[in-house]
């Protein structure tokens, strides 16, 4: 005993064979002991049977052993798993740090794809997956009513809001606020300046759940004296964080301002105060009209144990029984409630679906370019491979070893990555400001870097598993056989498949980003109806300032004050100048009993041509409709088109009811004089809509002028941005304290869009940079092939190919791989687009000039590509090829 | 050979002895058995198969180390050898049983309270 052979045994690596190993110990140990006792005298059947008696519970030990064993295996299995991840690792960062250019090109492409889906999932996690930030806001609904057709209506009239709190029962609370926000200057010691601000009901912040930082919210007794509540921001600037209750002057009259909303929490997004007010019931002798006056948003909290349909179906019930006494009320043939955050976001989903969609293709891009340099670098690893599996590496192991060479990469280039992403949140996040809810909260956190990893992970997975498998599948044969350790003598390698798919990939991002650019510069093309350029409008509310008898003179003085300012070509007055929110109406034309609608325009006569509006047919306003003669109107175009095809509009007789009386029997026939051309009042992306315009001098109410923009148009030649300081000038020699808004009309306009611009120059970049990686991908697909044929090249020059011969043969090639990967590529956009029809104007999804010049670009950028392979080609040395 | 009534082991005291038999060099499991036998003077009831599992437990702890060998006659056995660690603790273990039975010999040799 002591010494003794090693005997070579692998380690028992299966319950089996541990099995085996105790059986043959125990065994072993029996014989031993069976041999002494028969030495000492035992015949061999009693010294086996005393050998097994002084044993004990041999079954027992059997098993205990096993287990014992299973242990011990289990203990090793781990112990290899982790030293062999550890070699991965190891052999992955040498080789890494061997090829430093390949690395460097892996881990920016790496990087710049993480770093692009990491931004765009943190605005659309923002965005749409997480909500508003109120509790429970999946309680919260907006209240909507239907129209006769089913179109749902996002705003209220006070009437029908509070028929459904005074009988609702699926809602524990309500609240109305007024739909679209109002200026309210605010005075300070050193002159007014605006904010925007809503009137709700009492208990609106209560609905939403938003706890205050100060104070309390608003009640009912708070609306006689039209008390605030502001944002936090407001409060702590020029506010100077006070105690409240503090006094102020808003919207031209003292209130207290009683409770502060904490940052973040402000609903809707970009208010600064919120004003309390009392719904009343109104005009309940106008057989139903009133319900037709939305003027405001409702939103709810559904009570405990409601849904949102049986909220939807109660209101819509109370809605329908209203509708049944009072057949005016267009708006009341149903009811839903939506989730709020539905409403909020509205719009920017389809943005930013659209934003994460190009993202994924870029990074699918990427990874497909990343497998192709990983089939490329593996290719030519084959006698190292084949050694690996002589020396018993399995194929799992291989193809493990292969991917953790990408999971590194990819791990390094996505925290490259995220870094990039939180530059890029925070310039998305400033051009989404005020478009998009929460856009200031849009910042990179914990959530966003799991992200980040996990998209790491699984690029690194995908770039590296074509290469890792395909390596991996027979390097013995072609690592041992004859050529090996040289690049030649290759065999087919997945690489050409990948960049198909490059190129496929690159052609819908091309063709993606040139319609946005296509829809876009469409837009801008559109004729708005009007002269921009050279206009500068100014904004000012004279409600409680002046008696409302002073009004009309104080926008005569100021027209005369700025016509009199250098620079100053012409001036008009309106109550609502395009990008401005103008008011809608029904109107009711004679010879129809159906209404119709259009919007209303309060203007001064000067207003058409400061604006550039033409004048088709008849006249525009003049001195002698003035306020006791004959009511007239101007139309637009459109209306006139729309109500009376046969080109009889003028003379005919209208009545804007909706917004001059309330009921068609309270109000005049309006006789139409002139014909103008429509205007898109909203910008670029408006619609042309029908269009009256009334004289200032002839409104049936005074507070149709309280509040007024100016439009101003400067001599040729002035630049709008230099006059807008005169426009000032003027109005504060009439009125240093009065809060102005101005600014030039090509800025406004532009912010309308602005959304949109950066959608679009995103969308184009993603395409050129997709173009380029697809470029790449080919370039190194060929330039690999031709240095690995570089040999066979050489002997067909020697044997009297032509040079062009040898580059036919290159670019054909990357012609066949081009061909194939458009093909693909126009079958997947001509799919793909039709989901970005929404968003396109006036530009088919499958705009064929948009689609050749991708497909141009393409085949320029891949021509230019493939041409230095094919040149390199060309040049093969004959007598190189012939030395071997 | 008959049997006298054996000493029970206390516990953990089978695990010092295999470990202080191996001090001496590697052995099989037949090999501890017999010696310990010889050396015990067959007082000490050490059944096999608690000592084959004693030994497989000192094997995942680490403190022995087990690997297969022909002897000198060609017999096939799993030898075991002391680890470092093992080593180690056979070190320190022994010092406080000596300690241990030190102090409780001292006490029980006495023959008077005042001793």
């Amino acid at each position: 005993m002591g010494r003794y052979r090693r005997l070579f045994r692998l380690l028992p690596w299966t319950r089996g064979e541990i099995g085996r190993e105790v059986d043959e110990e125990i065994r072993a140990h029996l014989e031993m002991r069976a041999a002494d006792l028969e030495r000492g005298g035992l015949s061999p059947a009693a010294a086996r049977a005393e050998a097994e008696r002084r044993f004990g519970d041999v079954a027992g030990a059997r098993r205990a052993l096993r287990r014992w064993g299973r242990v011990r295996l289990g203990r090793q299995r781990r112990r290899d798993r982790l030293a062999s991840v550890r070699s991965d690792v190891i052999l992955a960062f040498r080789r890494a740090v061997a090829a430093p250019v390949q690395t460097v090109t892996a881990l920016a492409t790496f990087a710049l794809a993480i770093g692009l889906t990491t931004a765009g999932f943190t605005v659309v996690d923002r965005v749409l997956v997480r909500g508003l930030p109120f509790p429970e806001s999946d309680r919260l609904v907006a209240l909507e009513t239907r129209d006769s057709v089913g179109t749902g209506i996002e705003y209220l009239s006070e009437n029908i809001w509070l028929d459904w709190a005074e009988r609702a029962r699926s809602l524990e609370s309500m609240a109305l606020y007024s739909h679209t926000p109002e200026r309210w200057s605010f005075a300070q010691d050193d002159g007014a300046y605006n904010i925007d601000g809503v009137r709700v009901t009492a208990g609106f912040h209560g609905v939403l759940g938003v706890p205050l930082l100060a104070g309390r919210g608003l009640r009912e007794e708070d609306a006689v004296a039209g008390n605030v509540v502001v944002t936090e921001a407001f409060w702590r600037g020029p506010l100077g964080a006070a105690p409240l209750p503090v006094e102020v002057e808003l919207a031209n009259r003292r209130r207290q301002v009683v409770g502060v909303v904490p940052a973040g929490l402000e609903y809707p997004l970009g208010i600064e105060a919120f004003m309390a007010f009392e719904p009343r019931r109104r005009g309940d002798a106008l057989a139903g009209e009133a319900y037709n006056w939305l003027n405001y948003r409702g939103v709810g909290r559904l009570a405990a144990g409601s849904s949102a349909e049986a909220a939807s179906a109660e209101l819509a019930t109370i809605a329908r029984g209203v509708r049944e006494t009072r057949p005016r009320a267009f708006y009341l043939f149903g009811a839903l409630t939506r989730p709020l955050h539905e409403q909020v976001v509205g719009d920017a989903r389809s943005y930013l679906v659209l934003l994460m969609a190009a993202v994924s293709v870029l990074l699918l891009l990427a990874c497909a370019n990343l497998a192709g340099i990983g089939v490329a670098r593996a290719s030519v690893r084959g006698q190292e491979l084949a050694i690996r599996v002589s020396l018993g590496a399995g194929r799992r192991r291989l193809v493990r070893q292969l991917l953790t060479e990408h999971l590194l990469l990819a791990l390094v280039g996505g925290a490259l990555g995220a870094a990039l992403a939180v530059v890029a949140t925070d310039a998305f996040a400033d051009r989404l400001a005020g478009y998009v809810p929460r856009a200031e909260e849009i910042a990179v956190d914990t959530r966003v870097l799991a992200f980040a990893a996990a998209v790491s992970i699984a690029a690194g997975v995908l770039a590296g598993i074509v290469p890792a498998l395909w390596a991996s599948r027979a390097p013995l044969r072609q690592g041992l056989g004859p050529g090996r350790g040289t690049a030649s003598g290759g065999r087919r390698t997945p690489a050409a498949p990948l960049v198909v798919v490059e190129v496929a990939m690159a052609l819908v991002l091309l063709a993606t980003g040139g319609l946005l650019l296509r829809s876009f510069a469409t837009l801008l093309d559109r004729d708005l109806g009007y002269d921009v350029e050279g206009i500068v409008t100014a904004r000012a509310n004279l409600f409680g300032r002046y008696p409302d008898a002073q009004w009309p003179d104080f926008w005569r003085r100021a027209g005369e004050q700025l016509q009199a300012t250098p620079g100053v070509a012409l001036v008009g007055f309106a109550n609502a100048a395009p990008t401005d929110i103008g008011g809608t109406g029904f109107i009711l034309v004679e010879g129809r009993d159906q209404p119709g609608g259009a919007a209303y325009r309060v203007v001064s006569d000067g207003y058409f041509d400061a604006l550039g509006i033409a004048r088709l047919a008849g006249r525009t306003f003049a001195p002698e409709d003035r306020a006791g003669t004959a009511r007239v109107t101007v139309i637009n175009r459109t209306m006139a088109e729309r109500y009376w095809p046969d080109g009889s509009a003028l003379g005919r007789r209208v009545k804007a009811y909706s917004m001059e009386g309330g009921v068609p029997e309270r109000s005049e026939w309006l006789t139409v004089v002139g014909i103008v051309e429509t205007i898109r009042h909203d910008g670029h992306i408006a619609d042309e809509t029908s269009q009256m315009y009334v004289t200032m001098r002839q409104v049936p109410q005074s507070w149709f002028v309280g509040a007024m923009t100016t439009v101003v148009r400067g001599q040729p030649g002035v630049d709008a941005a230099a006059l807008a300081p005169q426009v000032r000038q003027a109005f504060r020699a009439l009125d240093p304290g009065l809060a102005l808004e101005i600014g030039t009309l090509r800025d406004r306009l532009a912010d309308l869009l602005s959304v949109r611009s950066t959608l679009v120059v995103l969308l184009a970049g993603f395409g050129i940079l997709s173009l380029l990686l697809a470029a790449l991908g080919l370039y190194g697909l060929l330039a690999f092939a031709v240095a690995r044929s570089m040999h066979e090249m050489g002997i067909r020059a020697a044997l009297g190919a032509p040079r062009t011969g040898l580059l036919a043969l290159v670019l054909g090639r990357a012609f066949r791989v081009v061909a194939v990967g458009a093909a693909a590529g126009l079958l997947a956009a001509f799919w793909g687009t039709r989901l970005v029809h929404a968003l396109l104007v006036d530009v088919d999804p499958h705009d064929p000039a948009t689609f050749s010049l991708a497909l141009s670009m393409l085949v320029v950028v891949t021509s230019a590509a493939a041409f230095l392979p094919a040149w390199r080609a060309s040049r093969a040395d004959p007598v190189e090829a012939l030395k071997g | 050979m008959a049997e006298r009534d054996a000493l029970p082991l206390l516990k953990g005291t089978l695990d010092l002895l295999i470990l202080k038999t191996l001090s001496w060099g590697p052995m099989h499991g037949y090999g501890i058995a017999s010696w310990l036998e010889q050396r015990t003077g067959g007082d000490l009831g050490v059944e096999d198969s608690a000592l084959y599992q004693a030994l497989h437990r000192l094997e995942s702890r680490d403190l022995v180390e087990g690997e297969w060998g022909v002897s000198e006659n060609n017999r096939r056995a799993r030898y075991y050898r002391l680890t470092t660690r093992g080593e180690a603790h056979l070190a320190a273990e022994t010092r406080t049983w000596l300690r241990y039975t030190d102090r409780v010999t001292a006490v029980l040799a006495l023959s008077e309270r005042g001793g």
